[in-house]
């Protein structure tokens, strides 16, 4: 693994800790996806205060917002068909997240475990319940990846 | 004690029937899932109602009420998703919305860090 992936939950959970994101994961190498950007600033009006918050937070990160390549379209196409019998469906924004965390050897922080804990090849924190009080999240919380077979959370189907 | 009493000291009470037109369930099992979480039902002549702040706590609705960041990034996550006649949007659509929002706030980060930068400068 080469570092870490915030999921949109995660920015807005670092804008209201009002820790720096280095701080609060506890890593310097932390990107977001640009369709994780979307989802931080829709329906937010520009003079939202959390709206300036969230660019304080995102403008911490050493590197620009990933863009969405035509690998990362591929793979994110391949997972929706893998996981077509799956219950919930992997949403289009979760696929192409999930492609870019996998493509870019990156741990995804996310508080929607629930959207990704199935996906093989995929490394995820679940930052569920994490306030910041005794440390970084990667100092108190365990990488995870998916395992075969059913979960109780989900109706996983095999692969076809 | 009337039931307007028992609002002004416990808050809003709200009835098993609206309660299970709301979670689309029967009467009978949300009476017993409020029995399982301890919350009491109370009835006034032919009204049963039950304290609202109690079942949001009881079912762990209120988090998710508060969260309005949850709120707002799952209704970004639907628009982006389906289209107005709530058929999903095939990959390319989704992606194509993407990169035509996204330019103004990758420019107002880029801005944002070169504030930062400048303060750090400074």
């Amino acid at each position: 693994m080469s570092g870490y992936a915030l999921d949109a939950g995660v920015v807005s959970a670092i804008r209201a800790s009002g820790l720096s994101p280095v701080d609060w994961v506890g890593d310097h190498n932390v990107a977001v996806s640009e369709v994780a950007i979307q989802e931080v600033f829709r329906h937010l009006p520009a003079d939202d205060a959390k709206y300036i918050g969230n660019l304080a937070v995102l403008a911490h990160l050493a590197e620009a917002p990933t863009a969405v390549t035509d690998a990362i379209i591929g793979l994110a196409r391949e997972l929706m068909a893998r996981y077509s019998r799956h219950s919930p469906a992997l949403a289009t924004n979760d696929a192409l997240i999930a492609a870019d965390a996998i493509l870019s050897s990156r741990v995804l922080i996310t508080k929607n475990t629930h959207d990704f804990h199935y996906i093989d090849g995929l490394t995820w924190i679940d930052a569920n319940g994490f306030h910041a009080v005794d440390g970084s999240l990667i100092q108190t919380r365990g990488a995870v990846s998916a395992s075969p077979g059913p979960r109780p959370c989900c109706s996983r189907l095999e692969p076809q | 004690m009337t039931a307007t009493d028992l609002e002004t000291r416990y808050g809003q009470m709200i009835s098993l029937d609206e309660l299970a037109r709301y979670f689309h369930a029967h009467v009978r099992a949300v009476r017993n899932a409020l029995d399982a979480q301890g919350i009491p039902i109370l009835t006034f002549g032919s009204s049963t109602v039950v304290p609202l702040r109690l079942v949001e706590q009881g079912f762990g609705l209120a988090d998710i009420a508060h969260d309005d960041d949850l709120m707002r990034h799952q209704a970004a996550r639907f628009e982006s998703g389906y289209r107005a006649d709530g058929t999903p949007k095939p990959i390319e659509e989704f992606v194509a919305e993407v990169q035509a929002d996204t330019p103004r706030w990758l420019a107002e980060i880029k801005a944002a860090r070169e504030r930062l930068e400048d303060q750090r400068r400074a």
